[in-house]
């Protein structure tokens, strides 16, 4: 549904935002992008909607140049600036942004209602858009971009300046709106959140592609990665099992260095057959943290 | 998956509410204080109390209406990024600020006969329908060129009132009467010829009157509509060809 073959963006005094950058996302599928800042998420983001052209290179949805698709078809879009005319009142705003969505009255009647009540706007549709706080501006981003229910949704950080108990209630939101013909992507610098939302991430970096990681594969990577111990009973063992094993937090928490799955196993058997209990073990950062570290180090080295 | 389409006829209301309490409205205030200032100034004439006549204040509605009206159209949207969900909507651009300029012009067209009319009534008559097709020709020109300084900056108001200005010093200085020495005159005279016809007003004036003159108005109407066509397809070429920002 999207596909972006070998795309260049290079702008006015020779800034290249993009350099070859490649990536597909089927229908059905949630798709992340990852990046440091500058990296070309938004430049990318902005030719698949044909805000921009390309320099070289190739951007389509559904098969279309980006402009043709968005012009026949619909397209949900939260962009990572919610610039709404501050005037417009809340249920206004929606109204005519269902007229531009080509949502019929009757549909629109019953979206509109629907989508203040789940995203926690109701109370708020009386008020114009410049009294929202950062939060509810973002609530009402995600509002429009859904009416009409759209088969492509592109969402830039779509929960910039949520609190913690609406990020909460976005992933739930996030969840509903995975369907077999739709196809999302999602531009975020909160990698917990793309490891729980998406299918795969894109981390891109200085305007490439830097590496895929299949976020549905929950099998650890066979290289080193540093995790949090916790035990009840046996912590004088660690040191000497685990060497560069650094105590932290309450009694018994450990934070072991880079090891392999083949030493961590090993070490582990050792423990308990020690005699210790092992209360918690995680890795210290995700797996999606991890390649995103590991990507962008590689690429900055 | 089916083709949509936005929903642009219904959302006409929207563009010309948004018009009539921004631009439009401070439009028409200003011509309401205007003409009650008119009103109220009497002048004395033969032992009788005379109103000034009101005619400029159609050729008030039709250049600054429509400088007005046209300014900040395309490039409000994007300097204040409000191009970002209304694009990714199922739209062209071209079709949204299209229906947007000519239903602001059907306003300040409006505008313009209601003064005519006012004018008939507390003066001395205007052609109500003169006022309209003049209003309608300087709404094409003048509201074009300005649309299309809007595609490019924001500040199209003081582009097209710095035209007028210039336009009209250089018919000015480039007419023989002035002495304006060469190579100086030459300078004026390409000006004057390049610039938008701002000077060809005065040769419609008749239109507003209840015998025009349409053989001495048939070549500036064809210069204004011409000019004002020229840049209208300029707009269309850039606002379809735009790169809207990041």
């Amino acid at each position: 549904m999207i596909e972006c073959t070998a795309l260049t963006k290079v702008y006015r005094g020779s800034v290249r935002a993009l350099d070859g950058l490649s990536l597909e996302a089927g229908r059905g599928e949630v798709v992340g992008i990852a990046g440091p800042n500058g990296a070309g998420k938004s430049t990318l983001i902005a030719l698949l909607l044909g805000y921009l052209h390309p320099t070289s290179g190739r951007v389509r949805l559904g098969g279309l140049p980006p402009r043709r698709y968005v012009e026949h078809y619909r397209i949900g879009y939260v962009s990572e600036l919610i610039a709404i005319p501050p005037r417009w009142r809340v249920e206004e705003a929606l109204k005519r942004y269902a007229l531009l969505a080509g949502v019929s009255d009757a549909d629109a009647s019953a979206q509109i209602p629907k989508l203040l009540a789940q995203l926690g706007l109701e109370e708020h549709r009386a008020k114009p858009i410049k009294a929202l706080s950062k939060g509810n501006l973002q609530r009402m981003g995600l509002a429009q971009a859904l009416l009409g229910d759209p088969d492509v949704l592109i969402l830039d950080e779509p929960t910039h300046g949520l609190d913690p108990m609406w990020l909460l209630k976005f992933r739930a939101v996030m969840r509903d709106l995975r369907r077999p013909d739709r196809t999302m992507l999602i531009a975020s610098h909160d990698l917990a959140e793309l490891s729980a939302l998406t299918d795969r991430v894109y981390i891109i970096d200085h305007g490439r592609v830097v590496r895929e990681v299949d976020t549905r594969t929950v099998t650890a990577t066979a290289a080193s990665r540093a995790y949090r111990l916790i035990l009840s009973t046996g912590a004088a063992l660690v040191p000497t099992i685990f060497p560069g094993a650094r105590a932290v937090g309450a009694e018994g928490g450990f934070e072991l260095p880079a090891i392999d799955l083949a030493t961590l196993n090993a070490g582990l058997a050792e423990l308990l057959k020690g005699g210790a209990q092992v209360a918690s073990l995680a890795p210290t950062e995700s797996l999606l943290e991890y390649h995103f570290r590991d990507a962008v180090e590689k690429v900055t080295a | 998956m089916a083709i949509v389409r936005a929903r642009l006829g219904r959302y006409a209301q929207w563009q010309l509410r948004d018009y009539v309490i921004g631009p439009g409205g401070i439009t028409l205030l200003f011509v309401l204080l205007l003409i009650w200032l008119t009103a109220s100034t009497r002048s004395m004439q033969g032992g009788e109390a005379h109103r000034p006549p009101l005619d400029w204040l159609v050729t008030f509605v039709a250049i600054l209406g429509s400088i007005f009206a046209t300014t900040g159209l395309v490039s409000d949207d994007r300097s204040r990024n409000y191009y970002r969900f209304l694009f990714a909507k199922p739209m062209e651009p071209l079709g949204y600020y299209g229906q947007a300029f000519v239903l602001r012009g059907i306003v300040v067209v409006v505008i313009a006969a209601f003064v005519a009319a006012v004018a008939t009534v507390i003066t001395f008559p205007i052609s109500v329908v003169g006022a309209i097709i003049y209003t309608a020709i300087f709404y094409v020109f003048v509201g074009g060129i300005t649309i299309c300084q809007s595609t490019v900056w924001r500040f199209a108001w003081a582009g097209s009132l710095g035209m007028f200005l210039v336009s009209k010093l250089a018919a000015l200085m480039a007419s023989p009467q002035t002495g304006v020495q060469q190579p100086w005159r030459t300078v004026w005279i390409v000006l004057h010829w390049v610039l938008p016809p701002f000077p060809q007003q005065d040769r419609m004036a008749s239109l507003l009157s209840s015998a025009p003159q349409w053989d001495a108005m048939a070549g500036p109407i064809a210069w204004c509509l011409g000019y004002g066509i020229l840049a209208l397809m300029a707009a269309a070429l850039v606002i379809k060809g735009l790169e809207w920002g990041r």
